[in-house]
């Protein structure tokens, strides 16, 4: 057998390889047309998923950024939430410390005295964390009416903590186990 | 004169360069882009071309008589899903699997039915020669059977198969050599002589 006339016909023609083309040669497929259906059309390739995609990330986009415009809008400015605008003749803080001091000072209602250094002196060690978390709309009385809500909380929780162990009682695991707490 | 050479020269060493093996795209390639664009009619090009590769594909696989609706319908199902197609120069490989899988659900589908016709249109050839050595072929182990018809009946050359079936080279001409001789072996025992080179 010739194995290049049986591969790609080249070479010296193969007498059986011959014989089966011209048998087989018979079932050869014959050209037609491509019959299309009339109402055959062809799906185009449609931008609305892509268009759906760009849509929801731009609404996403814009409410995003409405909402942050939003609270930023309502967000009073840090001398406004201290409660005394400034005047436009008053010169300007010079340094950070000094705005915050300026911001828990300035009341309508003025504090006594010892109340406004202890305020004063809270809000200097926590000039970072104030910064960090500013809540400009609360006022100095506000702060230490929230400092007195924090406290009583924490005397109900102790109370309660207290009321607890006395109807409950205290078992020995629950001592060593909370030593943590104790030490 | 020589001035005239000199720049001549010149341009010519101006332009750029280029490969004397221009790679030219495939026409599958450039064909099925035109057909995403819109132009349906640029198919009909592709099953030209392709269409006795699916002929050949189904007949190693189902009745003769209904190859040529099903080389129709797997056209039109191949231009409905052209959009799925990654890699435009994958067509004949892609049409070529759309071909044995729709043979596939032939047999599933009219099993019973096949036999029946496959009997009468044999009754009613006048010449069984070429119809007995297609079933003798059929008779092969698949991965026999579509190259030798290939081959044997679209008369496509082995590297012609390879490229448009997407099989390396190597396995069209193992498939083809183990092939013809598991085709001659059984043509011996039923085929007349003149088909088995006697």
């Amino acid at each position: 057998m010739n194995d290049n006339y049986l591969w790609d016909r080249t070479g010296e023609p193969d007498r059986e390889i011959q014989q089966l083309e011209d048998v087989l040669g018979e079932l050869r497929y014959q050209p037609r047309p491509l019959h299309l259906p009339q109402n055959f059309s062809k799906r185009r390739r449609t931008l609305v998923p892509a268009l759906a995609i760009a849509a929801t990330l731009l609404l996403a986009v814009a409410i995003g950024l409405w909402l942050n415009l939003n609270r930023r809008w309502n967000q009073p400015p840090l001398r406004q939430a201290a409660g005394s605008p400034p005047e436009p003749g008053s010169p300007t803080p010079k340094s950070t410390t000094q705005q915050n001091q300026t911001v828990t000072v300035h009341d309508t209602q003025k504090p006594k005295q010892s109340e406004r250094r202890q305020l004063m002196a809270r809000s200097v060690s926590n000039t970072k964390r104030l910064h960090r978390t500013v809540q400009p709309a609360l006022t100095a009385e506000e702060l230490a009416q929230k400092e007195q809500v924090v406290m009583a909380l924490r005397m109900v929780s102790a109370k309660l903590n207290l009321a607890q162990r006395k109807s409950v009682g205290v078992p020995q695991t629950n001592i060593i186990r909370n030593q943590h707490k104790v030490g | 004169m020589i001035e005239a050479e000199a720049t001549a020269e010149m341009l010519l060493m101006s332009q750029p360069f280029r490969s004397p093996e221009k790679i030219e795209e495939p026409i599958e390639v450039t064909l099925v882009r035109d057909v995403l664009a819109g132009e349906t009619d640029q198919f009909a090009r592709l099953y030209e071309i392709y269409a006795p590769l699916v002929h050949g594909v189904l007949l190693a696989r189902v009745p003769r008589d209904e190859v040529d609706d099903l080389v129709q319908d797997i056209f039109l199902h191949a231009l409905r899903k052209l959009h799925t197609l990654r890699d435009a120069k994958s067509f004949g490989p892609w049409v070529a699997m759309i071909a044995r899988n729709r043979a596939m659900d032939f047999h599933r589908s009219s099993r019973e039915t096949v036999e029946v016709t496959e009997q009468i249109a044999v009754a009613k050839t006048p010449n069984k020669t070429a119809r007995e050595v297609l079933g003798l072929i059929r008779s092969l182990p698949e991965a026999y059977r579509e190259t030798l018809v290939l081959r044997f009946v679209e008369g496509m050359t082995g590297p012609e198969i390879a490229l448009r079936t997407g099989l390396t080279p190597a396995s069209v001409r193992v498939n083809l050599h183990r092939g013809v001789k598991l085709l001659r072996e059984r043509m011996g025992l039923s085929v007349p002589p003149a088909v088995a080179g006697g």
